[in-house]
């Protein structure tokens, strides 16, 4: 059963500098359901990372969201019986407004790639979880949202002895040794698996509703990568967490998300369960993105790999008809840079934009 | 120390074939405290690492960050100046009677390492960062020909072309500046930098981890067909096992400085040795959705090189060790034919490979 938390419905991000207007995400529909993974796969630029912060309605300037909505279905509980789902269209939210600010890092948590600079040098690792603590467990607007029956809690200030508690749990949870040490460290005084880790502690900490994690492991060594994932899909199983997990890596994909979208300048151009997109990618970018990564096991040695020719298009320039065409290997002249391929269920829940797939 | 052992005979096939040979090679980091930079202890962060290379072959360098990897590449050329050890190259530009010469890199006088440096050359990780935003790409990739004063005019930039347009850059990227390059394209600035002396050996330190991985497989591909042009030799350090099998003749396993396993490719990657080499491959993520994985789970963290646990530095992550293991180094030997492994439960162990 899909219960659908986001769905993200034709959304366009650009950004006007001074060279032009680059369109960053365009035309992007996807949906995240509850408790499970959707992976972005994408090479760097393809718009991944401005979706994820497009969620969270946090683009940076001179971006904006100039098309399209994004629909949270938001859990809010009712007169302290039952749970409804309130729906909130996040591009329609103040920024700097309480509503967002409540759900970012609260209900919708986020791992960026970057442990080193992701963390403030002058906090310590106890304090950066306290903040999102007592940021996020006690707002204001939480306290409106629930009523009579969870006023009591609501009300309740988590103490700082409480935060700190929760602090080391949360360290104590995601592997850290000696957490209620490690509590006073600042990062720097961290390994690198470290310091990623105390940023899944944070992100975690308010057991949020999703969780968007952007290159997570992408900096990390494989046996620590291994137990960030672990902790991830226990968290996702204990708590029905739904995971965004944007990355390069296809080999962590696999192992982590049931369904996945593949970008490409700003497009979805194939989107299927993991299986399919891995068994039978039908995109050329997708077949290529998965013949270029060397595989483990396999004999390769003294093979070339096959790599996607040429670069990807200058974004204030973009090819005309498919994205795509200048590097794909299945171009058809006169169609594929002359039509825009369209959004087609090529198979049973497995789409993709692609005119071998159309009849033109 | 536990140095290769090697016969009589293998000691002659080895000054035919080896291009570099590093024995007991240590670089130790001193810790120092107080006003008075007390030395209060040694990071021993490349600490009796046993090597060589054959001359066209990849030699692959694997570990978790911090293993002393890339410590170990930069001693070899004397970035880092090692605390003890011999680095045998064979050098072209030393000998006398035209031909080639073994000489100990660490007993060279800094001119005679100048003209060795020739020979032996770097890639690095980060392109960003290792190329002068304030150079042009012509600069860059002459100013190894500048500072061997082989900058002589006119047909320095033709010799620069040539090589650019190796590397898959054009011509006219010749007056540009490395900000105006993509990563993949600052790493090919970087790589025909590297081939501007002509060397034979070159030490790529985790040359694609920073880049996409379309981009990575242009750039790997690239690196193999240098290889066959000018014959090169590589040492290739890096972190992503998959793509350290794909490039490698030999892959050597690094953990916290010292080598626990040596094989060519195919050997290490099917029939590990070490408790250590097979939990690493267990933990790398497959592109498969349908392989299930039994992922050896490695306790606690990383050892840490100014304090190493006793015996063999892997005892308290492994899931095989005994009291031996406690209390002695392993000494690193070639259990099988042309494979080296530093574990005292080698030969009876039965493990898992890919």
């Amino acid at each position: 059963m899909n219960e659908p938390l986001i769905e993200v419905k034709n959304l366009r991000v650009e950004f006007d500098v001074r060279a032009g207007v680059v369109k960053a995400v365009d035309g992007l529909t996807m949906t995240i359901n509850r408790g499970k993974t959707l992976g972005v796969i994408g090479e760097s630029g393809c718009g991944k990372s401005v979706t994820a912060r497009a969620i969270l309605n946090m683009i940076p300037k001179p971006g904006k969201i100039t098309n399209g909505e994004i629909i949270y279905h938001r859990r809010v509980s009712k007169n302290g019986h039952g749970q409804m789902d309130d729906i909130l269209d996040l591009t329609k939210t103040e920024p700097d407004g309480k509503t967002i600010r409540s759900i970012r890092g609260g209900e919708i948590g986020m791992i960026f790639q970057e442990p080193m600079s992701s963390l403030t040098p002058v906090y310590t690792a106890g304090a950066h979880i306290h903040e999102a603590v007592s940021l996020h467990h006690l707002t204001p607007v939480r306290k409106v949202g629930d009523q009579i029956a969870e006023q009591v809690t609501a009300h309740r200030s988590v103490t700082k002895e409480e935060a700190r508690a929760i602090a080391i749990e949360m360290l104590r949870r995601v592997g850290i040794p000696k957490p209620d040490q490690r509590v006073d460290n600042y990062p720097h005084q961290l390994s690198g698996g470290q310091r990623q880790r105390v940023m899944i502690a944070v992100a975690l900490s308010c057991e949020p509703a999703m969780l968007i994690a952007d290159e997570p492991t992408t900096a990390l060594d494989v046996s620590i990568e291994a137990q960030i994932l672990d902790i991830m899909r226990e968290l996702q199983q204990s708590a029905n967490m739904a995971i965004m997990f944007i990355t390069h890596n296809l080999g962590v994909i696999a192992s982590m998300a049931e369904e996945i979208v593949v970008m490409y300048m700003g497009k979805v151009v194939e989107q299927g369960k993991v299986l399919e997109i891995f068994k039978d990618p039908k995109h050329p970018y997708t077949q290529a993105l998965l013949k270029s990564i060397p595989q483990l096991g396999k004999k390769t040695r003294g093979e070339r790999l096959a790599s996607i020719a040429g670069m990807t298009p200058d974004p204030f320039n973009l090819p005309t008809g498919c994205v795509f065409h200048p590097r794909c290997p299945m171009f058809m002249a006169g169609k594929c840079d002359k039509i825009t391929p369209q959004w087609k269920e090529v198979s049973e829940g497995h789409y993709a934009s692609c005119l071998l797939y159309e009849e033109v | 120390m536990a140095a290769i052992p090697q016969t009589q005979t293998e000691q002659k096939q080895s000054s035919n074939s080896h291009i570099l040979e590093v024995k007991g090679l240590k670089k130790y980091f001193p810790i120092q405290k107080g006003l008075m930079r007390r030395t209060v202890g040694y990071v021993k962060a490349v600490d009796d690492v046993n090597f060589f290379v054959r001359e066209g072959e990849t030699l692959g360098l694997v570990g978790e960050s911090g293993c002393g990897k890339s410590t170990a590449g930069r001693s070899i050329i004397r970035l880092y100046e090692p605390t003890a050890g011999q680095v045998l190259f064979k050098s072209r530009t030393l000998a006398t009677d035209g031909k080639q010469k073994l000489v100990n890199l660490l007993d060279l006088k800094p001119d005679e390492m100048k003209l060795v440096r020739k020979e032996i050359s770097m890639v690095f990780q980060d392109p960003i960062n290792s190329l002068n935003p304030r150079m042009t790409v012509s600069d860059i990739v002459a100013e190894p020909m500048t500072i061997h004063g082989l900058n002589i005019g006119p047909e320095t930039e033709e010799i620069i072309i040539r090589l650019l347009e190796r590397v898959g850059l054009r011509p006219d990227h010749l007056r540009r500046y490395p900000h105006e390059f993509s990563g993949g394209q600052r790493q090919r600035i970087g790589i025909a930098r590297a081939l501007s002396l002509n060397p034979s050996l070159v030490i790529c330190d985790e040359p694609v981890s920073a880049l996409d991985v379309s981009i990575q497989a242009q750039t790997l591909n690239l690196l193999q067909d240098l290889q066959k042009d000018f014959n090169l030799s590589y040492i290739f350090v890096a972190h992503d096992l998959s793509v350290v099998q794909h490039i490698s003749d030999r892959v050597a396993v690094m953990y916290v400085g010292k080598i626990a396993e040596m094989a060519s490719a195919e050997e290490i990657y099917s029939h590990p040795l070490h408790p250590y080499t097979e939990a690493l491959l267990s933990a790398v993520p497959k592109p498969d959705p349908l392989y299930k994985s039994d992922r050896i789970v490695m306790q606690g963290e990383i050892a840490d090189p100014s304090n190493p646990p006793s015996g063999c530095y892997f005892h308290p992550r492994c899931r095989y060790a005994e009291e031996v293991c406690k209390l002695k180094t392993p000494e690193f030997r070639e259990l099988r034919p042309d494979h080296f492994v530093a574990c005292h439960r080698a030969e009876e162990l039965q493990l898992e490979g890919i």
